[in-house]
């Protein structure tokens, strides 16, 4: 074997070497940024389970019920406040033919005709 | 190529195996064995058990898993103990004295708890104290942060995290677990609504205690379960063990609950046939019993149809209608109905019925009014709520879950179902219940007043008021039960159900109706707003 090829192979197995080293290194860092992005989720969920029970706590109930009704003059809705769909006629009286109102006559005698619809 | 060429060619060739075998061996090492950078990652990637959360029926976070700080002290760090006592004992009163003082000043420990899960602002004042030797340690605690809402349902933890009443208790296994968040059948509105009310009755009527439920009667789901005193996890320590707002009146308390038991009785004898629906019963003159005489608090009638005597409340046509039935038969269906035993509920505490030590005559005439036999609310209401599910009970259930089979147990046929039902409406629209008539929604229910039993027999100035109720009474969804223990009587009116419990049961449904998607019905809120007058006014009767 000739020198050059001694020297290479000591080349080679130093290349490995720093590779190898390198890789651990390389390791080392990804492994401490890891944790370090590990302890950034942590602290977001702490504090994300944090803002849920707070958002919970605001949104008691009771104390919404308190402001509505002290600060906005608010209360439950009445049964009598409330209609379906069939008890529209009877609460606010029938339907108005919006299309005739509008080639009804107006007060200066004019009328106009319905707009096209598309 | 020379020998000794050679020898330096094999002494190369060695070098490199060697420095490769190192190689290999050194990364097989790596590769193989967990290094401490290695072991931290995996112990960054572990996640930590936290304790379930506890949400209701719509998602609505009712009990979190919160890191909390805890003190701790390290006498053997302390140089004047009695600066950090007195500082510890300003701050936290109710700390444990004697012992903290003696570990204080035990120079040999090095660690001795204060107190436990501080709040962030139990923090920072003690932060702001100064004091040496003291420490915080990060622990995970429950938060309630509603507040007392179904603070009896939810129950507590204690400081070590094992759940010791409600369903943190009965859940403890899957909540330690630290799974997906365990959803409740309860529902922050309708839950809110029940404790509102409770607490304005309880104002209203000076009462010991209170406690109202309501459930689907399809599926027995509880969808608000609410006991009064109200008790606030969150400040569990301030509530000793016999505190009377630690009992969960729905569950935990047996009651007389009077006359809200004579459907169930109507309905019994209906279904066996005992009785029909217009045959008439003499109910002019009281009924012996034993030796005891039950009459009526009013004169209403010569006779009357079972109709009227749910309508008019009458003792005296009941104990007919149960003397048709027969003691045999009404044994079996108090049993049928689970009245004789523990109502099942995902809660610890269910208490046990007080049963009549025999059903003789006078016992099975009483029972069938509602007297001699002590139940819970709970229990009640399972059987009641059959009325309003064709006839068939469910099992309730606090536990949300839209995969669960129904099962469900006959106890009366769907005609006596419907029948009795209608009658309760009867009772609303023009007998006692009427304070529970709101106007569109169908209330059909059964006011019930007993006086409260005592050791020894009955106190004759307290009693327990009752309102149960299925509505609407057209296609009933949901049953509910308003118990009142004591009220006391107001100025010129009463304390009998009628004007305590029915009103709080008239109040509760109008506010939950809407929430739980029953629609007014316009016809009825229309002929309420144009008559007014036809009502005849309340009556105290029970």
């Amino acid at each position: 074997m000739s020198k050059r090829a001694f020297f290479f192979g000591l080349l080679v197995a130093a290349l490995l070497v720093f590779s190898l080293y390198r890789a651990k290194y390389g390791a080392k860092d990804t492994a401490a940024e890891l944790m370090a992005v590990q302890a950034q989720i942590e602290a977001a969920e702490k504090e994300k389970a944090l803002l849920e029970t707070e958002l919970a706590h605001m949104s008691r109930r009771d104390y919404i019920e308190e402001i509505a009704r002290n600060d906005l003059g608010m209360s439950p809705p009445k049964p009598d406040q409330m209609a379906s769909e069939e008890d529209l006629d009877q609460v606010v009286g029938p339907p108005v033919d919006d299309r005739a109102r509008r080639t009804a006559p107006s007060a200066d005698g004019t009328s106009r005709p319905p707009e096209a619809t598309p | 190529m020379s020998e000794a060429s050679r020898d330096r060619t094999r002494l190369a060739g060695l070098v490199l195996c060697g420095i490769f075998v190192v190689m290999a061996g050194r990364g097989g090492y790596l590769a193989l064995s967990h290094g401490p950078e290695a072991k931290a990652v995996q112990a960054a990637r572990m996640p930590e058990t936290v304790r379930a959360e506890i949400h209701d029926r719509d998602g609505e976070l009712l009990v979190a898993s919160v890191r909390l700080s805890s003190l701790w002290v390290n006498p053997s760090a302390v140089w004047n103990p009695d600066e950090v006592y007195d500082g510890l004992v300003g701050l936290f009163p109710d700390l444990e004295r004697t012992n903290l003082r003696a570990r204080l000043g035990d120079q040999k420990r090095q660690f001795v708890w204060v107190k436990r899960q501080l709040t962030p602002r139990q923090k920072e004042s003690v932060m702001a104290l100064g004091l040496e030797g003291l420490g915080f340690r990060e622990e995970w605690g429950r938060a309630y942060p509603m507040g007392a809402l179904a603070g009896h349902v939810l129950g507590q933890t204690d400081v070590d995290g094992n759940g010791i009443a409600g369903v943190e208790r009965t859940l403890n296994a899957s909540l330690a677990a630290g799974k997906a968040p365990v959803r409740l059948t309860i529902d922050v509105e309708t839950q809110t609504a029940l404790e509102l009310e409770l607490e304005t009755a309880a104002e209203a009527f000076s009462m010991e205690g209170a406690a109202a439920i309501l459930m689907d009667t399809r599926t027995g789901e509880i969808r608000g379960m609410a006991s009064w005193p109200a008790f606030d996890p969150n400040r569990a320590s301030d509530f000793p063990s016999k505190h009377p707002a630690r009992l969960n009146r729905a569950i935990g308390a047996v009651y007389e609950l009077g006359s809200v038991f004579k459907p169930l009785t109507v309905a019994a004898a209906l279904d066996a046939g005992a009785v029909t629906r217009t045959q008439m019963f003499d109910v002019s003159q009281p009924v012996l019993a034993g030796r005891f005489s039950i009459s009526d608090t009013h004169r209403f009638a010569k006779s009357a149809n079972v109709t009227e005597i749910i309508v008019e409340s009458s003792n005296i046509g009941t104990v007919h209608v149960v003397r048709a039935l027969g003691v045999k038969r009404q044994s079996a269906f108090l049993d049928l109905a689970g009245l004789t035993r523990r109502a099942k509920i995902e809660l610890p505490g269910s208490e046990a019925p007080i049963m009549p030590a025999r059903l003789d005559d006078l016992h099975s005439a009483t029972v069938s009014y509602g007297h001699g036999m002590s139940v819970t609310p709970l229990a009640f209401l399972t059987a009641f709520a059959a009325l309003g599910n064709d006839g068939e009970m469910v099992q309730p259930t606090l536990i949300y879950d839209p995969k669960r089979k129904v099962e469900t147990e006959r106890l009366v046929s769907p005609e006596t179902a419907a029948q009795v039902t209608a009658m309760m409406r009867e009772s609303v629209k023009r007998g006692a219940g009427r304070p529970a008539d709101i106007a569109g929604y169908r209330v059909a229910g059964k006011t019930g007043t007993g006086e409260k039993a005592i050791a020894g027999g009955y106190d004759k100035n307290a009693n327990v008021s009752s309102f149960a109720a299925v509505f609407p009474a057209d296609s009933p969804q949901f049953a509910l039960i308003v118990t009142l223990d004591n009220p006391q009587a107001r100025p010129g009116r009463g304390a009998t159900a009628s004007v305590s419990a029915a009103p709080v049961a008239g109040r509760i449904v109008e506010r939950v109706a809407p929430i739980l998607g029953v629609a007014p019905r316009f016809e009825d809120i229309r002929t309420a707003r144009t008559e007014p007058e036809s009502r005849s006014p309340e009556r105290s009767s029970p």
